[in-house]
């Protein structure tokens, strides 16, 4: 059996242990599903207040999202792995891929709990987190690495910086993802709205969410009514 | 009509033999084509999610009235009562499902044999956030006598629940009758029972999940758990001693956003149940209750548990909780 700790960390040393465990550990797994928050209304300073919780959410839960890299690099196949081995440098080339997984399903949560702030739907989160996945899906570079840890930076007006041309590589990048992932893998998005609205699904949501549909992302969008 | 239609659905239907062609004729006196017995109740089994359809099976012979049953009665969920819309005079004001099945179950005991799943909820719709209030629970109330006199006659009963509602406070368990308490520690303590829902309840004893000797599946929503080493929730001595061995679980889920009640779920669980066999684990647990050191004890936890059933998991859904924001979070309430 392997050791029980191994995780590719991204955060710095003296940021908290990111959430960790093997998944190399649990010889008969075949269906793993990972849920968590990348944005969330309301959560991100725990202040009960609809005005300075819109202007701050912005931040994505950095240890999930070491995790969850963590345990895909875990789940990669050979094939995916050796592209970039060179130059990882990490303990990660001493295992095995966890080649019995037959599914990964991977749940980024988008919670627009005041149901007010959908101009900003933490799609600028989406895209980091998405792109963090993705670029462990293809090994980067140690250079491309640091590139994505400056990246998890809580960073506002994130599509003004980049521009629309790279705001679609990401999407492209999601795609890679999926393709080059354990088979059976999938990224499923999960939107939760206060209320159904067909004025905003058909208005900016929707834009958003056809990208997805297009690139073969699975939505699941919560309503309550 | 309709009677007759409910005296159908309600009766008790001939000793039936099994494994034979049943060509038998309707109550219309027609003849039914013979096929085996196996082949209706396949036929049967892939109606069970439009019930419709099976009551309108029922009346078409004895045997499909028996098999329509058992499938009409497997999953039994006793909600809250709901008010009558314009009664007529004379009618009443409210409809108390827990009432009404009591009556069915006492006018046709037969039906109770086939009773598999009962959930007892006091859930409610959307609408209705604004005036809930637990301390109102249909549960509770001294008008609802049935529930506590439905759960001795299930003797079949496999999966018992109890689901209280998303708005105000969680159930208190510790409310309710007396009666009702021994009535589900009762259905708890059964060979039968191996699969137990709890989802928004409070004061729970931790004692009621360790008395069904075969026990397997476990889910848990927001349950806040009592230790009653003092036996006095039941009103009498439970004897946690006795339960050797102790159930194995295989199927578990967990929802808890608060450190330090995960973290004595566990301990608990892990001390009185056999949680190394798990083929199926499913934890929700984000930490938005807890200090630093709880948090950490909570994050060991579900370590723990993932580490003790790792021969065996198969299906793993795992929330990542975000402890960084927990400390931050914390760390502003507290300044």
């Amino acid at each position: 059996m392997h050791p029980a700790h191994f995780s590719v960390t991204l955060s710095s040393p003296n940021r908290p242990r990111p959430f960790e465990f093997d998944v190399r550990a649990l010889p008969v797994l075949r269906n793993l599903q990972l849920s968590s928050w990348i944005w969330y209304a309301g959560q991100s300073t725990g202040i009960p207040d609809i005005h300075t919780t819109m202007s701050s959410a912005a931040a994505a839960p950095l240890s999930a999202l070491h995790t969850l890299t963590s345990i895909i690099s875990q789940t990669l196949p050979p094939n995916t792995r050796d592209e970039g081995e060179h130059d990882r440098g990490s303990s990660s080339s001493s295992y095995p891929p966890h080649t019995q997984l037959e599914a990964l399903t991977i749940q980024l949560v988008i919670h627009d709990y005041l149901g007010m702030s959908s101009s900003r739907l933490g799609w600028e989160e989406f895209a980091r987190v998405v792109e963090a996945l993705a670029a462990v899906g293809r090994m980067p570079s140690e250079s491309e690495r640091e590139a994505i840890q400056l990246d998890f930076r809580p960073m506002m007006g994130w599509e003004t910086m980049l521009g629309e041309v790279y705001r679609r590589s990401v999407w492209e990048s999601v795609f890679e993802f999926v393709r080059s992932g354990t088979g059976a893998t999938s990224v499923v998005v999960v939107v939760s709205l206060l209320e159904k609205s067909d004025d905003l699904v058909e208005g900016l949501l929707e834009e958003k969410l056809g990208w997805l549909r297009e690139k073969g992302v699975g939505l699941v969008i919560h309503a309550e009514e | 009509m309709a009677g007759d239609w409910n005296d159908t659905i309600l009766s008790e239907p001939q000793e039936l033999a099994t494994h034979t062609q049943i060509p038998s004729t309707t109550t219309d006196g027609s003849n039914l084509i013979s096929f085996p017995t196996e082949i209706y109740e396949s036929i049967l089994d892939e109606l069970v999610e439009w019930p419709e359809t099976l009551r309108a099976c029922a009346p078409v012979s004895h045997l499909f009235a028996q098999l329509a049953q058992k499938l009409l009665f497997s999953c039994i969920c006793l909600k809250r009562p709901t008010r009558v819309v314009n009664p007529a005079p004379g009618e009443k004001l409210y409809v108390q499902p827990s009432i009404g099945f009591f009556r069915v179950l006492s006018s046709s005991p037969h039906l109770a044999g086939y009773v598999k799943s009962l959930i007892v909820s006091d859930a409610d719709s959307f609408k209705y956030a604004n005036t809930y209030r637990e301390h109102r629970s249909w549960i509770r109330s001294s008008s609802d006598h049935a529930v506590h006199q439905i759960l001795p006659l299930l003797a079949n009963l496999e999966e018992l629940g109890l689901a209280g509602n998303t708005r105000d406070s969680r159930l208190d368990f510790l409310a309710w009758g007396s009666d009702l308490r021994m009535g589900i520690l009762e259905r708890c303590s059964s060979d039968r029972l191996v699969k137990i829902r709890l989802a928004y309840v409070r004061n729970v004893p931790f004692s009621l999940l360790v008395l069904a000797p075969r026990l397997e599946t476990l889910r848990l929503k927001k349950v806040l758990f009592i230790s009653d080493l003092d036996h006095t929730t039941f009103g009498r001595a439970v004897d946690l001693q006795e339960r050797h061995p102790p159930a194995r679980l295989k199927h578990v889920s967990v929802t808890s956003t608060d450190a330090e009640e995960w973290s004595a779920c566990y301990a608990w669980l892990a001390s009185h149940l056999d949680l190394t066999h798990i083929k199926t684990l499913e934890l929700n647990i984000d930490f938005y209750d807890g200090d630093e050191e709880m948090i950490e004890e909570a994050r060991q936890a579900i370590l723990n548990l993932l580490s003790g059933c790792s021969a065996t998991l198969e299906t793993l859904w795992l929330f990542m909780p975000d402890l960084e924001e927990c400390r931050f979070t914390f760390r502003f309430f507290m300044s």
